[in-house]
């Protein structure tokens, strides 16, 4: 069965702030460019993002890149590969200048600079105090910088095909990218978009755990295809538990609280973080302060009936405070568990935020394949999906939108090059659309599971035996029901097998990008046999620098692992060697 | 309005942050909007429509909608308590 093809220099899949960005440079640069988004841009999850961007100006009190690089080594727990960290702290305060030109109502000063705030792990004098690094629109800044760049796009013409959901990437004999199929969800019709250069820029996946603060478009879409095009997946066993999302619902309470002053408290009103980060005390590193969290709570000094979370105290900064700085927060708790943070703490617990693997990438936004990086023709990505990489292990608070305009440019910028030396497209293998399609058409056999019950018992499994602290025995536990569930999810049916605007196929599709995911994080946490960063192994306590400073690689082809070695050679400045992280 | 159309709107209630996802969800979920009437359904569509921003303002009360009627599904929505756990 023939698609129909459709045409264009560039394809950006996923249309949040890292689509966005390298859209922008792309359709400025005068690139035939088109978006493919699940949802109206402005409505992808970088709006979510609360707290800030971080960009060493120096606004309130001394600052420098390189105390910024040194704190996302540090952050990164030395996973982080040096020349990348380098690359987007030096870029950072161009970047949020860039985003102030176009329109990003940032936060000021009185003296009319941009306003920054303290925020975990940043930190002045390579990590001696606190510093203010965090640039910010109130509690909104994700949602200000995502409208700035859709205007600006829709200023430069870039072309925007939205509620398409991209399924597979194409990829030609010689295992070049030469475009995308993709589901144009209003018609059912599938695709093949033809292009000199995809993009992917597709997010997180946050919703393979069972508690996340990721919304429900968080799928992983641009890791399940670039697992099933036969690439690799760096990192996937890190990933971020925020250390204070809203106990039971989990709405995400900005790292901004604490920036701002608050502090978290135990069952006997103890201020615990000072045991465990004498120094930045509550404004250690998410995974330091997750950690200690759960401890706090595994040793029976949680709060409320079942003592299963902690208290975080913003009463103290006065109703002026919050009600100028931290908004919606106070709105948030009381809308879901009916609590004035003016007035009493807010039960939290550490929830699934972030995911720092993804796709392999260098600094260009290039994809990598394999132990000796070969880039792969044709494929860039950037933001969450992309690990490029400069969270490492763990990454800090507001790094994240920093990423995706450092890299969404950078990755913009590689594609520019790259379709202006490719005067022509590469040609398209035959039946191009052909494994999309039977993908698709396994949904509708009349036997098999529902997506929702194989989703739910993934995300149970996940949070089970795949959370804050890990242990071997779980670790093996998890790994083979994941693998149960993993073939349980190639037999989901739907039961709509209508073709116009079917969010159950769409769903059902996006389930089998999720479940690669988790299968993917499950084996390879299961064998790194040290404790770094996000990855706490309660039976590995200490990092081991000699055995696992090293990238982790996984295929799908064999579920297999390979391990590639960490960038140490910064583009300019000495290498940061690796030091015992304590806050 | 057709199935299709109202499939649509289920889709376009995906939003980009969990609490607006979580607000749309039960009230999906849970039943209330398969009650809806043709006129309220319409005020539905015209919220989806609304900046997310201004939707958590919406349901966090902070903001008011002069429309009535549309007021009056806000606050359906916002009626509708939310359970422990996060159905999608």
């Amino acid at each position: 069965m023939s698609l129909p093809i459709l045409k264009f220099d560039a394809v950006v899949v996923g249309g949040g702030g890292a689509g966005l960005r390298a859209a922008l440079q792309l359709s400025e640069a005068g690139v035939k460019t088109v978006v493919l988004s699940k949802v109206f841009p402005t409505r992808s999850h970088t709006a979510a993002a609360q707290g800030g961007i971080s960009a060493s100006f120096g606004n309130s009190e001394e600052d420098n890149w390189h105390w910024h690089m040194y704190d996302t080594v540090k952050g990164a727990d030395w996973l982080g590969d040096q020349d990348a960290i380098e690359f987007m702290c030096k870029q950072a305060t161009d970047a949020v200048a860039e985003l102030e030109h176009y329109g990003m109502p940032f936060d000021r000063l009185e003296n009319g600079k941009i306003y920054q705030r303290p925020f975990g792990g940043h930190m002045a004098e390579f990590g001696k105090k606190p510093v203010r690094r965090a640039c910010a629109v109130a509690d909104r800044t994700g949602h200000a910088m995502l409208h700035a760049l859709y205007q600006r796009n829709v200023k430069a013409q870039t072309h925007f095909f939205v509620e398409w959901m991209a399924l597979d990437i194409i990829r030609n004999a010689n295992g070049d990218v030469v475009g995308v199929t993709a589901l144009e969800m209003e018609t059912g019709q599938v695709y093949i978009i033809h292009a000199k250069a995809v993009l992917f820029a597709t997010g997180g996946s946050g919703r393979i755990y069972q508690a996340s603060t990721n919304a429900f478009i968080n799928t992983g879409d641009g890791v399940g295809m670039a697992l099933r095009a036969g690439l690799p997946v760096e990192d996937i066993e890190f990933w971020q538990f925020h250390p204070t999302g809203l106990a039971g619902a989990g709405v995400l309470i900005t790292e901004g609280v604490r920036g701002e002053g608050g502090y978290l408290l135990n069952a006997n009103g103890e201020r615990f973080m000072e045991r465990y980060a004498p120094t930045a005390k509550d404004l250690a590193s998410r995974d330091v302060v997750s950690r200690a969290m759960q401890v706090e709570i595994n040793e029976g000094r949680g709060c409320g009936t079942n003592k299963d979370h902690v208290l975080l105290k913003l009463d103290h900064l006065g109703a002026e405070v919050i009600d100028q700085r931290l908004p919606g927060i106070r709105e948030i708790s009381i809308q879901f568990l009916g609590i004035d943070p003016v007035k009493q703490p807010i039960p939290v617990v550490p929830t699934c935020h972030y995911m720092m693997g993804g796709i392999p990438t260098n600094y260009k936004g290039e994809v990598l394949d394999g132990v000796d990086e070969k880039v792969v023709s044709g494929f860039y990505a950037a933001g969450e999906c992309a690990c490029a990489s400069v969270h490492g292990a763990n990454r800090l608070g507001t790094n994240s939108l920093l990423d995706l305009v450092v890299f969404g440019k950078s990755a913009g910028n590689s594609v520019i090059d790259f379709v202006k030396a490719t005067p022509e497209h590469k040609e398209l293998p035959e039946n191009a659309g052909a494994y999309s399609l039977e993908r698709i058409a396994k949904l509708e056999s009349t036997t098999g599971e529902k997506v929702a019950d194989v989703r739910r018992d993934m995300q149970i499994c996940m949070q089970q035996h795949a959370s804050v602290f890990r242990t071997q025995k779980a670790l093996d536990e998890g790994v083979v029901k994941m693998r149960e569930i993993y073939e349980r999810a190639k037999n989901v049916v739907i039961e709509d097998k209508s073709k116009v605007f079917n969010t159950a196929r769409v769903e059902a599709l996006e389930f089998l990008n999720t479940v690669e995911v988790a299968l993917a994080t499950m084996i390879a946490a299961s064998v790194r046999t040290e404790s770094r960063g996000a990855h706490a192994r309660e039976d590995y306590p200490d990092r081991n620098d000699e055995k696992w400073m090293k990238h982790t690689l996984y295929y799908r082809d064999g579920q297999r692992l390979e391990y590639k070695e960490v960038h140490t050679k910064p583009l300019t400045v000495d290498y940061i060697p690796p030091a015992k992280r304590v806050y | 309005m057709n199935y299709v159309e109202l499939e649509k709107l289920k889709w376009r209630s995906r939003r980009s942050m969990l609490e607006l996802d979580l607000y749309f969800s039960r009230f999906i979920n849970d039943g209330y909007f398969a009650k809806l009437t043709h006129e309220e359904l319409e005020s539905y569509q015209y919220l989806l429509t609304l900046d997310d921003g201004d939707l958590l303002l919406l349901f966090q009360g902070k903001e008011v909608l002069a429309d009535s009627k549309l007021q009056k599904l806000v606050d359906a929505i916002i009626k509708c308590k939310l359970l422990e756990g996060t159905a999608e």
